[in-house]
This record gives C-alpha cells, sequence and structure tokens, in this order.
C-alpha cells in the first residue's frame, strides 16, 4: 500500500489494561465522532469526529494566558475571574495548551494510521494470549470513520487479535456485513425500546438498529446487549421486558449487560462549550441497580 | 544475659582475654562462640512453642547485626556503662576497661578493613561523596538448612570427621567440632531453662514444655525426627549463629510436615502455632530488612509436600500479618495454583506477604550470570530486600552502593552536591559547554567509574579481612564447600563469593536523562543551564517548565524512548560494577535495584531533578516508574519492567499497588496479568492492596491504623510509624484501579 492511500484517523483514547470492554485484558480504543447524540452520553467529547480542545476548569485559575496567545478569541477571562469560550471558533492551533501554566487545556483527538494504532495494541499481544483477551474498538460510534476502521479490523485480523466491535447499531447494512466478517464479538447497545423516546434522547430512530440486531442474529455473531439504564428515561418495565424479549428471541445474543447511568461525563460536557441536558439525574444506588436486574429477570 | 550493669563489663574483659589468649584464629574463635552463645540467649518467653532469642554484648563475634562485622566492639556503649556505674569501680577495674577500649580500637574487624582501603584510596581533605557509600558486613548469609536438619548436630560432626578423615587434621576441622558442641549446649541451656519453667507453669503450659525439653535433648544430639525437632534446630542454629534468613523453608522441612501429618503426630492447627511462634520470635528480633522465609520453586525435592506446607506458611502470614518475617514465593509455569490464589487472597485482606518472584525468568539468568547448571540456579534465593543468593554455596552481601542520581546532580553543578553545597567530586564540566547528550552522558560516567572502584575492592576487603580474622564456622558448616574442602568460607571454602551493589534513583535518574535529551538536545526547548537553573529555583517561578520536563517521555509507559533510556543507564551502572569487579577476587560483583526506604531517605536530601522531581522528595524506589510518572495502566508498566535485561543484575523489586475492588472483581484477570508477566521476562512484584483512602486516613488517625503495613521496595513497615517524606511517597504511588 503507497503511502497516499493510507487514511487516517482521529483516535481520543488508547485504553490499554481494560477489564470491561469484552473478555479477558484488552485495549480499547476510542474512535473520535459519533452518528447519535444521547442525552446522557459520558463521553460528549467523542461526538465530533474533529480534535478540538477541552478546558479543565477544576485546574484553571484564571490568568488569562491563554487568552494573549488566542488569535481567534476563543478564551475570554471575565471580571470574576470567570473564564468564558467560544470553542467554535477554535483553529485548533494548540497555542493555548501550550501557554496554560496549569495544563488545564488539553487537545481531545489525535491522528493515526491504521498501522500506528495496531503498533500500540500488539505491545500487550501476550497479555490478550493468556487472559483470551483481545482489542475492543469503541467510540464515539467507530464505524463513524468506517475506512478508517476498516483498515483496523483487517490489521488486528492478521494480527490474529480477538477483536470486539462497541456500536451503536446505526451502520448501513451492507457496512455492517462488512466488518462483521473480522468482528468476533458485537458489544451492541440498545437504548430505548420506544422509538419516540429513542429520537427524543438520542436524536435518531431504533428501526435501523433493531433491524442490525436481527441481521447479526441471521449472520450468527456473538452480541452482548448492552443496556444504558437512566433513571426517569428507559428504566421502565416496558424497556426491561423488550430487552428480554430480545435476549429470548436472537440465540446470537450472549449476555445482556446493564449500564447504570453515572456522573462521571457530566463535568466533560461544560469542558468543551456544551451544555448538559439532564443535570438532574442522580446517579443510581446499589439497591436501584439490583432491583433493575431482578426486574430484567434474565 | 545482657544485664545492663557490671556484669556486662566483666563479661567484656573476660571475652577480651580469651580472645588475646588463642592465637590461631579457628581455635580462638571456637573458644569465643563457647562463651560468647551461653551469655547472649534470653529466657523462654511465656507463649514460645519454638524457643531462642539472642542479644549480643558490648564485644563479641556476629557477621552482623551483633555489632557490625565480625569481632566487634562497642566503645560507645561501654562508654556509657562506665560513666554510669563510675563511683561503684576501683580505679584499677576502670584502667583494665580503658585499656580494653585501646585493644579493640585497633584490633576491631571492621577499623582493619578501613586501615586497609584507605591506603589505596586515601581520603581527600576537599572532597566528602555522598553518591556512593562502603559499609563492612556480612549479610543475608542463606546455609543449607536442608543439610542441618536433615543430618542432626552429631552427624554434622560425623561429617567432619569424616572430611578430617579423608583431607587431614587441621584447627579449623576441631574447631568446626567444637563450634557443634557450642549449638548442643545451647539446646541443653534452654532445656534446663524449660525445666526451672515447668515447676510454675500452668497445666497447659507444663505439657508444652515438656515436649519442649523432649525436643530439645533429642536435637542436642541426633538428628530431628519430626516437624517440630526439625523447626527448633533450625531455629537454635540460627538464633547461635546470627543467621537472619531462613530459606527454602518448605523444601528443607516439607518431608517432615507431610509425614506427621499424614501419620497423625501432628495436626494443622498444630503447625500453625509452632509457625506463628517462630513468625513471633523473628518478629521479636525485628530485622525488618532481612528474615526471608521462601516457598515455591523449582528445584524442591518432594513437591507435595512442600506445597502443602507452603499452603500453611502463607496462612500463618495472614493470621500473623505484620511486617516480617519476608514471606516470599517462587513462581513458575505449572505451579500448584493454589498456591497463588491463597497469595492473592492474603494480597487481598491487606496482607503484604508472600512478595512473588519468577522462577521462570530467574533461574535462566542465574545460570548464565554464575554459569551454574540448571540444578544449581533452582538453589537461588533472595535475602534481605531481594538480592539474589545461591543458597548453601554463596554470599551475596550488598555493602556498597550508588545514587546515581545524585551523582547526576553533582555532574550539572560541577563537582558540587547542590543540595549540601559540598564539593563531592572534580570539577566535570561546564554544563553549558556540553554540546551533545553524549558529552554530559561522558561526564557522568566520569564520576561514576573510579567510585565503582573502589566500592569493588571494598568489598574484597570486606571478605578478605572477615577470612583473616574468623573462619565462620557456623557458617562454614552448612557452605559447600567449606568443610569438603578443609577451608573456611571467607578462606577459600565458599564456592560463590559474591557482592552486591545497590544502585538508587535508578528511574530518577533516567527520567532526568531523558528530560534533558528530549527537551535541550532533541526539541530545542530549554539550554542545559535553564534546566540546572530550573532545578536550582525547587522549579518556583519554573511551573510550565517543570510541567513540560514532566511531559517528557517516562520510564514506566512502555514509550520504548523512555524505557531504552532506563535500560541504557542500568546497563551502565551494571557495565561499570562489572568491570571493577573483574578486577578483584569476587566471583562476581553485580547491581541490585532493590531499595528500602533508602529511596525515600536519600530523596530528602537530594535537591530537584530535571524529570521535575521537586528537592526533598522521594527518589524512584527500585525499578519502578518515578511517582505517579506511570498513567498508561497496569500492562504498559509491566511492560516497560520486563524491558530489563534480567542478566545484568541479581535483583530488582517492583512496587504494585492496586485497589482492593479492582482485585476482588477481577482476581482471575489480575492472575492472568501476573503470570503473563512473570513469564515474560517479568522478574519481582511487591503486591499490595492497601487503598489511597485507606493512607489518607491514616495520616489523620494513626492511632486507628497502627496495623496497617505497606511493601515499601525491599522490606515493609507500619505505615504510621514511618517518616513523614516516605508516607508521602506511599501516597503518591499509582494505584491501579477499574476503569
Amino acid at each position: 500500500m503507497c503511502n497516499s492511500e493510507v487514511i487516517k484517523g482521529i483516535i481520543f483514547n488508547i485504553q490499554r489494561f481494560s477489564l470491561h470492554d469484552g473478555p479477558g485484558i484488552r485495549t480499547t480504543v476510542f474512535l473520535k465522532g459519533c452518528n447519535m447524540r444521547c442525552a446522557w452520553c459520558h463521553n460528549p467529547e467523542s461526538m465530533r469526529r474533529e480534535p478540538q480542545i477541552s478546558i479543565d476548569y477544576n485546574r484553571c485559575n484564571s490568568c488569562g494566558e491563554c487568552v494573549k496567545v488566542c488569535q481567534a478569541g476563543v478564551h475570554k477571562i471575565e471580571t470574576e475571574g470567570l473564564h468564558q469560550t467560544n470553542i467554535a471558533d477554535c483553529k485548533l492551533c494548540g497555542a493555548c495548551i501550550s501557554a496554560c501554566p496549569v495544563d488545564a487545556i488539553s487537545m481531545v483527538g489525535k491522528e493515526y494510521t491504521p498501522q500506528e494504532v495496531i503498533d500500540v495494541i500488539i505491545k500487550e499481544k501476550k497479555y490478550y494470549e493468556r487472559s483470551a483477551g483481545g482489542v475492543t474498538f469503541s467510540g464515539g460510534e467507530p464505524t463513524f470513520q468506517y475506512e478508517f476502521l476498516l483498515q483496523l479490523l483487517q490489521l488486528a485480523k492478521a494480527e490474529q487479535l480477538h477483536i470486539c466491535l462497541e456500536t451503536n447499531g446505526l451502520v448501513s447494512e451492507p457496512r455492517l456485513i462488512e466488518i462483521s466478517q473480522y468482528v468476533d464479538l458485537f458489544l451492541f447497545d440498545y437504548k430505548h425500546s420506544e422509538d419516540e423516546l429513542h429520537r427524543k434522547f438520542t436524536g435518531t430512530s431504533n428501526q435501523s438498529i433493531l433491524n442490525n440486531l436481527e441481521l447479526l442474529n441471521r449472520l450468527q455473531k456473538p452480541v452482548i446487549l448492552r443496556c444504558p439504564i437512566i433513571p426517569g428515561i428507559n428504566d421502565t418495565r416496558e424497556h426491561f421486558d423488550a430487552i428480554r424479549l430480545l435476549k429470548q428471541k436472537y440465540k446470537n445474543i450472549e449476555d445482556v449487560e446493564l449500564m447504570p447511568y453515572h456522573t462521571v461525563g457530566v463535568t466533560k460536557w461544560r469542558n468543551i462549550g456544551e451544555y448538559y441536558s439532564l443535570s438532574n439525574i442522580k446517579a443510581p444506588q446499589k439497591e436501584q441497580i439490583d432491583a433493575w436486574h431482578r426486574e430484567l429477570n434474565l | 544475659m545482657f544485664n545492663h550493669d557490671k556484669r556486662d563489663l566483666d563479661y567484656a574483659l573476660a571475652f577480651t582475654e580469651l580472645y588475646q589468649s588463642e592465637p590461631d584464629k579457628a581455635l580462638r574463635e571456637a573458644k569465643c562462640l563457647k562463651m560468647q552463645v551461653p551469655y547472649i540467649l534470653e529466657d523462654i518467653c511465656e507463649d514460645d512453642l519454638v524457643v531462642g532469642y539472642m542479644r549480643h554484648g558490648f564485644v563479641g563475634f556476629s557477621p552482623q547485626y551483633g555489632g557490625v562485622y565480625t569481632y566487634y566492639f562497642h566503645d560507645d556503649k561501654v562508654e556509657e556503662v562506665l560513666k554510669h556505674l563510675e563511683n561503684e569501680l576501683s580505679p584499677d577495674y576502670i584502667e583494665q576497661v580503658n585499656r580494653m577500649s585501646l585493644f579493640w580500637a585497633k584490633e576491631n574487624t571492621l577499623c582493619k578493613v578501613k586501615e586497609r582501603y584507605y591506603q589505596k584510596y586515601p581520603m581527600k581533605d576537599d572532597i566528602r561523596a555522598s553518591y556512593y557509600y562502603n559499609a563492612c558486613r556480612i549479610a543475608g548469609m542463606n546455609v543449607d538448612l536442608d543439610l542441618l536438619v536433615h543430618t542432626g548436630l552429631n552427624g554434622l560432626k560425623k561429617r567432619v570427621q569424616s572430611y578430617r578423615t579423608a583431607n587431614g587434621a587441621s584447627t579449623f576441622y576441631d574447631a568446626l567440632e567444637q563450634s557443634i558442641d557450642v549449638i548442643s549446649e545451647a539446646c541443653l541451656l534452654y532445656a534446663n531453662k524449660a525445666r526451672v519453667q515447668i515447676r510454675t507453669a500452668s497445666m497447659k503450659r507444663k505439657a508444652q514444655l515438656e515436649e519442649i525439653i523432649c525436643t530439645l535433648e533429642h536435637i542436642a544430639v541426633e538428628a530431628p525426627r519430626t516437624f517440630k525437632e526439625a523447626l527448633q534446630l533450625m531455629w537454635i542454629y540460627s538464633v547461635c549463629s546470627d543467621l537472619m534468613n531462613f530459606g527454602r523453608m518448605d523444601h528443607y522441612l516439607g518431608d517432615f510436615y507431610a509425614r506427621d501429618i499424614d501419620s497423625g503426630r501432628l495436626t494443622e492447627d498444630e503447625a500453625i502455632d509452632y509457625l506463628s511462634s517462630l513468625f513471633r520470635n523473628i518478629i521479636k528480633i525485628n530485622k525488618i530488612h532481612d528474615s526471608r522465609i521462601i516457598i515455591g520453586g523449582l528445584g524442591r525435592k518432594d513437591v507435595q509436600a512442600a506445597d502443602r506446607l507452603a499452603l500453611v506458611l502463607i496462612k500463618v502470614a495472614r493470621l500473623v500479618k505484620d511486617v516480617v518475617p519476608q514471606l516470599t514465593l517462587r513462581y513458575y509455569d505449572g505451579i500448584c495454583e493454589k498456591l497463588v490464589d491463597e497469595a492473592l487472597i492474603n494480597i487481598q485482606e491487606g496482607a503484604v506477604y508472600p512478595i512473588l518472584y519468577s522462577d521462570d525468568a530467574i533461574v535462566p539468568s542465574i545460570e548464565k550470570i554464575y554459569a551454574v547448571d540448571h540444578q544449581m540456579a533452582c538453589r537461588w534465593v533472595p535475602f534481605g530486600c531481594g538480592e539474589y543468593v545461591i543458597e548453601g554455596y554463596g554470599t551475596a552481601t550488598p555493602n556498597t552502593g550508588a545514587i546515581i542520581s545524585t551523582a547526576l546532580d553533582v555532574v550539572l553543578h560541577r563537582g558540587i552536591n547542590s543540595f549540601s553545597g559540598i564539593r563531592e567530586a572534580e570539577d566535570c564540566g561546564d554544563p553549558a559547554e556540553f554540546e551533545t547528550f553524549e558529552d554530559l552522558f561522558r561526564a557522568y560516567e566520569s564520576i561514576l567509574k573510579p567510585v565503582c572502584e573502589s566500592m569493588a575492592y571494598h568489598e574484597q576487603l570486606n571478605y578478605e579481612v572477615a577470612g583473616e580474622e574468623a573462619c565462620y564456622l557456623h557458617l562454614s558448616l552448612l557452605i559447600h564447600d567449606c568443610v569438603e574442602t578443609n577451608q573456611p568460607i571467607f578462606s577459600g571454602g565458599c564456592r560463590f563469593l559474591t557482592a552486591t551493589s545497590e544502585v538508587f534513583g535508578l528511574i530518577t535518574c533516567a527520567d532526568s536523562l531523558m528530560a534533558i535529551k528530549h527537551c535541550v538536545y532533541d526539541n530545542k526547548i530549554f539550554t542545559l543551564p535553564q534546566i540546572v537553573k530550573m532545578c536550582d529555583a525547587n522549579f518556583v517561578g519554573y511551573e510550565k517548565e517543570r510541567s513540560i520536563l514532566q511531559g517528557a517521555p517516562k520510564y514506566g509507559n512502555d514509550d520504548d524512548e523512555a524505557d531504552n533510556m532506563a535500560i541504557r543507564v542500568f546497563n551502565h551502572i551494571a557495565d561499570l560494577h562489572e568491570e571493577a569487579g573483574a578486577h578483584t577476587n569476587l566471583y562476581r560483583y553485580k547491581v541490585v535495584s532493590v531499595n528500602n526506604s533508602g529511596s525515600s531517605e536519600r530523596g530528602e536530601r537530594t535537591a530537584a531533578t530535571p524529570c521535575g522531581r521537586k528537592k526533598g522528595d522521594a527518589l524512584s524506589n527500585g525499578n519502578s516508574p518515578s511517582l505517579g510518572a506511570d498513567k498508561n495502566g497496569l500492562t504498559a508498566t509491566l511492560n516497560s519492567m520486563a524491558k530489563i535485561d534480567p542478566l545484568r543484575h541479581v535483583g530488582v523489586v517492583h512496587n504494585i499497588r492496586f485497589n482492593k475492588e479492582l482485585l476482588k472483581n477481577n482476581t482471575d484477570k489480575i492472575k492472568m496479568v501476573l503470570k503473563t508477566f512473570y513469564e515474560n521476562n517479568g522478574i519481582q512484584t511487591n503486591l499490595s492492596c492497601v487503598g489511597k483512602e485507606d493512607l489518607e486516613q491514616a495520616l489523620l488517625f494513626p492511632e486507628r491504623y497502627k496495623n496497617l503495613i505497606v511493601r515499601i521496595g525491599g522490606f515493609s513497615a507500619r505505615y504510621v510509624e514511618l517518616s513523614k517524606v516516605i508516607q508521602q511517597e506511599i501516597l503518591l504511588r499509582t494505584t491501579y484501579e477499574e476503569l
């Protein structure tokens, strides 16, 4: 393959020693960019495909060094020391990152070639082999950078790695068929069983997602269904019933994982200059989570 | 028994007279031991099941702990007692004591080494180096305890006699026999002490004491028949000889244990009680940098029996949760799974033992380093803080050390230690004129090379002078090939006369050199004098610059550039030692990176370093990353650690701390990670499971956390008893958590 054909992708994290994104010990690669806009997203910095700056307001001391170096007028320190930003105008020059004395500003997203990603992944190969682990491609929505993902999958398969793909299921049928030949296990999100509410909270219909789940069943591709449970939004009997029915209907669904809502990602919304609409929702206690599992009754 | 009164002075005078009266060094030592051993033995304690405890006097013979080294004399303590008893003592007596002090001032073995050393390396008036050190001791002996417990005292005597018949008579052989009698007499002395105690003992204790008497009377002569007898013989020998490392206990006691359990002579609970008593004795001695007990590993004679005892020892370490003994499990591919599982349960429950070592990585290295076959290599054990020694065949005393992060500071300040302002080396050039990184590295080498030579010579003298002064009879009895060849341990008897040198600040130095290379020579962000200036200011006013230095590649993240620098620095200091050792009569002179609290304590006296570490903060510990520098997950850190060539050292330590939930919820995965590490060049792990919150709470409420035990490189300690800087270092270490 000559250089001009190498597709570069944007990665916002490569997490080694990953224990919860598939079997064994894994490396999880987070591809930037998503075709959904889930209101509860705990990785909002993954939504845009392009790199972007993020400001840790807990670290910022309002010294104003960023204001001095920014040509685009992104940063502003108000009279009470409040750091205001207009991130939409950011030209990604990185000057504010270098200037910040307390390292409060960082760049989310870095360009990689597929080979560069694989080079990191295979450093842990011996751990995958010993623990029946491997690599997990996650996001954002990894299929959103489709060509890049495809090359990653091909290279990972050539390395004989066990591959998990964490997906929201919103991908065209031909593409799903193509990638499924490389994927050993799908971590398939299932967010809401009522289409109307699915649209409201994710910005898209659940219809093609359900179709894709059915397609994976036909292709006999193993799936773990991952269900974010958000108090007041989808912790309903109907939704738990729907999950149970899917599990019963599709033999390829090996397991269902409930992903209880947590608030770890809340500050990230502000850090990237976005508004978080669910700030009134509290993370569930253990008793609540146990009750959900009982309700799911699997 | 040590009395803290005139009787101690009387003893010292008598010991001195005896020492002066016998010109033959072997017989002199035997006579001295005969006088010393009954004197230093202390009474049996109320709940002892395994008996024996000693405390040395002002003068005496000891490899290490009794009084530093060989024949020692504590003049300060004599002075103290003299002052205290001034009015009670006659002028003649005081004169006699003063003459004794004058005699030992020249005659103590330590002084003889120093004199010889300074003849070759004279002290320089204007230079006081703190980036290396020399000490004298015979530390970390691991003798053939298997031979002891399966041969017994009479058997050992017969062994000596048979070699005398073969090799011819010598005062060494005579003295060896006498030294065995000293141990027999110690057994009988304790049997008598028990007999006295029995008169006033409770019914339960009476039965215990009766058993103790039977045991002692039997082992005073004959070879042990039971687990309890073998355990007691091992211990009484250790007490008489100052042995502080107890070797492969499952290997030499496993058959006794299995036989007794299977025949119904012993229950597991009884074994636990006896081993707990042994552990308490070891705790009482309080030698936290020694006191190793080894279990597991390749080359055990009866693996199943050994594993059974090893499981009990792991359990005892969980029950008697303390800072010693340092129970150590030698892992290998194919090891009994239960040993690893039980070990992880200990860690999960807040014990720091067992420490895990990998035979898969170490045994092949020992074969090459020592040029020995597999069977001999399997006899390796880590002693003290983790130096490898070949049990029953070798020495590896770690009496020298290089603090290479300080060496770098001295180089960057033209020979001055910037913390103390003291000149420590000749001017090795102006940093402004180091045009390339290699110029800097050459300057760094120029101050380390000569000190490695002097340290190697000092190690040689340590053994040489010990050999001139004494036969170390008790050690020579159980170290091959002393008896076999009619040569005392330090006069040609020991097959592998090795010495080790400890490297401090390894990763601090490597990360600092990496930061300099990255920021000055590769990317031209700063000049070298600018970095020196930032360090001199302790980074005050240079916060952003510090953050850039901290952002340079760091060891512990599986980043090849940073890891290669660590490898280079490590190999370099290893080379310097090996080259220096080649000019001595040492079998090998190798480095270890097994720091104990010394890395924190030395950090307190070290200026800010170019890696971004502030003045007074702890130095890196062993082969663990700089504090907080490992940010890429556990497997990445383990990968970095496994890159260090195991052939270049004889001991390294890695501190790995898990969050409790991580270990509890992912035991199998953690086990897999560790196994993969051990089977792929990973040497060792100090595992612990103390949460950061526990440590923070312990600082706030020390009284509630008296039993919180932490591992610091080569030893363990109660967290609340540590100094502030060490507490801080431990607090800041990376804890691997669930993500």
